[in-house]
């Protein structure tokens, strides 16, 4: 049986205003390791929303986050931080990157704050790079890489530290066919070699067509959940 | 160290906007430094006027001197007292004087003067009389003859070789007077002093006021090694803790409050000079958080702590600070150096102005490195205020707003 990384119950986000908007509701859900799951559905059915309150970036108005078993809820802002830094690896849509630190050290960006001794740093992020293509790149800043190469450093952050699983939001939407194709290619190959957790929130029909699990949102509920 | 890095890089990111910055920085360095360096040339000149040419840096004399300085309230210089002097004189060295007011007479004019009665020897060695003859010669130990300053001179229109006339109150009461010879006319660094000072031998003077033996006060020269403190320290072993050893401070305390009310207008103009250039700095820093928004929201979120990233900007607005400080503090240095090496001369209009507060009408830039350095503390304390802004509203962020911009 496989372990349960990420589990919510009754998870609910109401943004308060003149007109309440329930963008999650009462969303019940379990993300098992080795998942390679996409959450998809039309703009302002509450994806982003949804993965903000599982990377614990945004706090629910009710309902519960557990992460390996640790509820989310319980934990302090300061507490939020080093768990996300921890245990959370983070790909957004652009601007991933440190535009004046270069792709090994935007890459070793997370091992530096969790304070990794120098050559275990460097191997690991050296390896990393040299899996996603970028051994030629290491020395490049974001401005000399091409929007699918920012992609792949970001990646490589993210899985830098070996984090318990990858929280997506739209990796691909900048980016054209090929370079969406290989960051596919290489987040589906570490997914299957290295075990490594990745959910996705995405109207990517690409990335929906490589997704293991397609988890459905509609109106902040699940509508369907889908696994292949 | 990544913090360090990505702070020192950040702030070339819009290098346009870093240019115009440091170059305002620099600017206000540069002025503010040249203006203190000049006030402090011109204090340094009227210390050494002041004090360093005529009073010393210290003096010992009886507290009852400090109250009501008249011959009466002397004290007898005595032999020992001049051995132990002797001892630490590497250290430290010293002018035993009698200061005393006569009537000085000469034709049909006359005039109150200040007689300085003087170890001739020490007074050459120290004040450099000798060098400020005009006329005549100096005095020798044990000389009867006077010196007059150059405006008393003038005043009663005596001559070298003249015979000047003394007449006032002596120790406990006598009374004392005397004819003397002017062997030499002396040009003063103070003008006050020059209209009035009749100076002798301190023998001379002990005897025309029938104190032998007795002086009014001791005038210390500290050697540059041996700071005031340790001066005193060192005097109060000799001289016993009943007599007051005071600083040129103490002693002539109008000075000091001179050159603290010139600083504080100093101090003023300066603030308004770092003023003007803080919003500039501020301005830098408004732009850096508004364009770096999102930024922010994403370190925040892939886990680094508040802390750390405000702990990045407030160096991001020290290190541009500072770099401008040090290429200002660069820039002065050769700019103060030239008005240390050619001083500014006043015209005429200005010397007598200048004469009335005792110096030389010139101004002349201290190299003083202190004067730098608190160019750049000044320019830290103000980057470090302004980066609380930007450094509270990262304590205060969204990170998911911040995402959105």
């Amino acid at each position: 049986m496989k372990k349960i990384v990420v589990q919510t119950i009754g998870l609910s986000k109401t943004f308060k205003g003149p007109l309440p908007v329930h963008a999650v509701q009462s969303v019940d859900l379990t993300i098992e390791d080795d998942e390679f799951t996409a959450i998809v559905g039309p703009s302002g059915s509450g994806k982003t929303t949804l993965l903000n309150m599982i990377g614990g970036l945004d706090r629910p108005t009710s309902g519960s986050v557990s992460v390996n078993g640790l509820d989310l809820n319980k934990l302090s802002d300061h507490e939020l931080t080093n768990f996300r830094l921890k245990h959370i690896g983070f790909v957004f849509q652009s601007f991933n990157l440190i535009p004046v630190l270069t792709a090994r050290e935007n890459a070793e960006f997370i091992l530096l704050l969790q304070k990794y001794p120098r050559i275990e740093r460097e191997q690991r992020v050296l390896q990393l790079l040299n899996e996603v293509g970028l051994q030629d790149k290491v020395d490049s800043r974001p401005s000399q890489l091409s929007g699918g190469q920012q992609q792949r450093v970001a990646v490589v952050r993210a899985l830098a530290s070996k984090p318990d699983f990858v929280i997506a939001d739209e990796p691909t939407a900048n980016l054209d066919s090929k370079s969406a194709s290989n960051l596919l290619d290489i987040m589906e190959r570490l997914n299957r070699e290295e075990g490594i957790t990745f959910i996705f929130s995405t109207h990517d029909q690409r990335v929906i067509d490589r997704a293991r699990r397609v988890i459905t949102l509609v109106d902040g509920k699940i509508a369907s959940d889908e696994r292949r | 160290m990544i913090i360090e890095k990505l702070a020192w890089r950040n702030i070339w990111r819009n290098r346009r906007r870093t240019f115009i910055t440091l170059s305002s920085i620099f600017f206000a360095v540069i002025l503010s430094s040249l203006m203190m360096s000049i006030k402090e040339g011109m204090y340094s000149l009227m210390i050494q006027s002041a004090v360093g040419s005529y009073s010393g840096y210290l003096q010992i004399n009886t507290s009852d001197f400090t109250s009501d300085g008249t011959l009466d309230n002397g004290f007898v210089f005595t032999q020992a007292m001049s051995d132990d002097l002797n001892g630490i004189k590497s250290q430290i060295k010293a002018i035993p004087r009698i200061e005393n007011f006569a009537l000085s007479a000469y034709g049909d004019k006359t005039r109150g003067t200040l007689v300085l009665g003087t170890d001739i020897i020490a007074e050459k060695e120290l004040t450099q009389i000798d060098e400020r003859i005009i006329s005549g010669s100096c005095l020798s130990r044990n000389d009867k003859g006077v010196l007059l300053g150059k405006g008393l001179a003038e005043y009663l229109n005596i001559a070298v070789a003249d015979t000047i006339v003394l007449l006032g109150q002596g120790y406990h009461g006598t009374s004392a007077a005397g004819k003397f010879a002017v062997k030499g006319i002396v040009s003063l660094g103070s003008p006050e002093l020059s209209k009035q000072l009749v100076v002798m031998d301190l023998g001379n003077a002990q005897q025309l006021y029938s104190a032998p033996g007795v002086i009014t006060q001791l005038n210390i020269w500290p050697s540059e090694d041996a700071g005031l403190q340790t001066s005193k320290t060192l005097l109060a072993g000799i001289v016993g803790n009943e007599m007051d050893i005071r600083t040129w401070k103490e002693v002539m305390p109008e000075i000091d409050k001179m050159i603290q009310a010139d600083r504080v207008e100093g101090y003023v103009f300066m603030f308004i000079l770092y003023l003007v250039i803080s919003f500039g700095i501020f301005g830098t820093l408004l732009m850096m958080l508004v364009e770096r928004a999102y930024e922010f929201g994403m370190l925040l979120s892939i886990g680094m702590k508040r802390m750390s990233l405000a702990f990045m900007v407030w160096l991001e607005a020290l290190f541009l600070s500072l770099a401008g400080a040090m290429i200002g503090i660069a820039g002065a240095i050769p700019v103060c150096y030239y008005f240390n090496q050619n001083p500014i001369r006043f015209g005429d209009e200005f010397n007598e102005m200048f004469e009335e507060y005792g110096f030389e009408p010139i101004m002349k830039a201290s190299m003083d490195l202190g004067i730098f350095f608190e160019q750049a503390l000044i320019i830290a304390a103000l980057s470090s205020i302004l980066a609380l802004y930007p450094v509270l509203k990262i304590f205060t962020m969204n990170i998911l707003s911040s995402r959105q911009s």
